[in-house]
């Protein structure tokens, strides 16, 4: 059973990352590690984008034009950071994912009916 | 904001264990180094923030790698969107470099038996100024060259057939091309997108000496793995052809 939701949930939560990597990449710039703690702190520990996640998902929605990158010096003494910036197209899609996402869920929602449904 | 020696050895040391599972272009893995570098530094900071110091120990970095993934899983993460990045090649450019192939390696047994072929058929004819009698009895020599020519000739067939296997597991194995496939711009590699070994090459190369067995194998490929573009023997050897 317990193995049954974790299979489940593996599967929801892999099509949410790039879903959310977008999402927390249109109010501002983003380094690759502020991206997973805030995706972290945010899902309230619900969500975890680990290093394999996060990483490769990043590079292949950059060789898709969905986000830019660059490399920026901080504090001294911390090695450089890799920004990532949502591009136009990236936004375009965003918006689209954001539009079917609701209507799944709501599909979803009158499925489950007043008794289960919030 | 500081890193104490422990905690560097140790990020560094998990980062060269991912490292070591990703085998892309040189200029991706230099990047892939760097921002792992960066992203356990980040995570370890956050920890001593925790502690309330911006000096990062080795407990910090300690517990940084305890909940982060394992490196093997990391790595072929990464190695797995890669490999969805790469462009397959198809059957078209594929038997074009196959036939390159097959004319360099006829040419160069050609070459190869050149100098066996002239003495043995020298030997072969009537010696000069014998009568051009067609009753003419053959002599001895005739007889044993004509012997050893055919002999030659199995021979000669059967070392192609190794020759050609040979000369794909060599070049595969080593360079992961051969000189057809360089000419098209391909380069085999296995499905976890890293460099094939002999193993892999021995039994992708298997159907490739007798032109039946190619064929059927290839013309599976058109069948069944449409997307994949794999041969039969591509998929049992865990290999692919990509177009760079």
């Amino acid at each position: 059973m317990q193995e049954d939701i974790e299979r489940w949930m593996k599967e929801l939560k892999k099509g949410a990352t790039r879903f959310s990597i977008l999402a927390l990449l249109r109010d501002a710039d983003k380094y690759g590690y502020e991206l997973r703690h805030e995706f972290e702190t945010r899902t309230r520990g619900v969500m975890v984008l680990t290093e394999g996640n996060a990483y490769p998902s990043l590079h292949s929605m950059e060789n898709e034009g969905l986000i830019t990158s660059y490399w920026k010096n901080n504090e001294s003494g911390l090695p450089s950071r890799k920004y990532y910036h949502l591009t136009r197209k990236g936004e375009g899609l965003l918006n689209e994912m954001i539009l079917e996402w609701n209507r799944y869920v709501d599909a979803i929602n009158n499925i489950w009916g007043p008794k289960d449904g919030a | 904001m500081e890193l104490s020696e422990d905690a560097e050895k140790m990020m560094k040391n998990r980062v060269a264990r991912i490292m070591k599972g990703i085998d892309v272009p040189d200029s991706d893995k230099a990047e892939i180094k760097k921002e792992l570098i960066s992203n356990f530094i980040d995570a370890s900071i956050i920890k001593a923030q925790a502690r309330g110091t911006t000096s990062v120990e080795a407990s910090d970095m300690a517990a940084v790698l305890e909940s982060s993934e394992k490196p093997e899983d990391t790595a072929s993460a990464y190695m797995s969107s890669y490999i969805k990045s790469l462009k397959r090649a198809g059957i078209f450019p594929r038997s074009i470099a196959f036939l390159i192939d097959m004319l360099i390696i006829l040419l160069v047994t050609w070459l190869i038996s050149v100098p066996f072929f002239v003495p043995i058929y020298m030997h072969s004819l009537p010696a000069p100024g014998a009568p051009l009698s067609p009753h003419a009895p053959p002599s001895f020599m005739a007889i044993m060259f004509t012997q050893l020519f055919s002999q030659y000739i199995n021979i000669f067939l059967v070392s192609n057939l190794v020759m050609v296997f040979v000369y794909f597991v060599l070049f595969e194995g080593y360079l992961g091309y051969t000189p057809g496939k360089w000419l098209l711009g391909l380069k085999v590699i296995g499905e976890d997108g890293k460099k094939v070994d002999f193993k892999e090459t021995m039994l992708r190369s298997i159907t490739k000496p007798i032109f039946l067995m190619i064929m059927i194998d290839a013309a599976l490929m058109l069948f069944y793995d449409r997307k994949d573009r794999q041969r039969l023997f591509d998929r049992i050897a865990g290999t692919i052809v990509i177009k760079h």
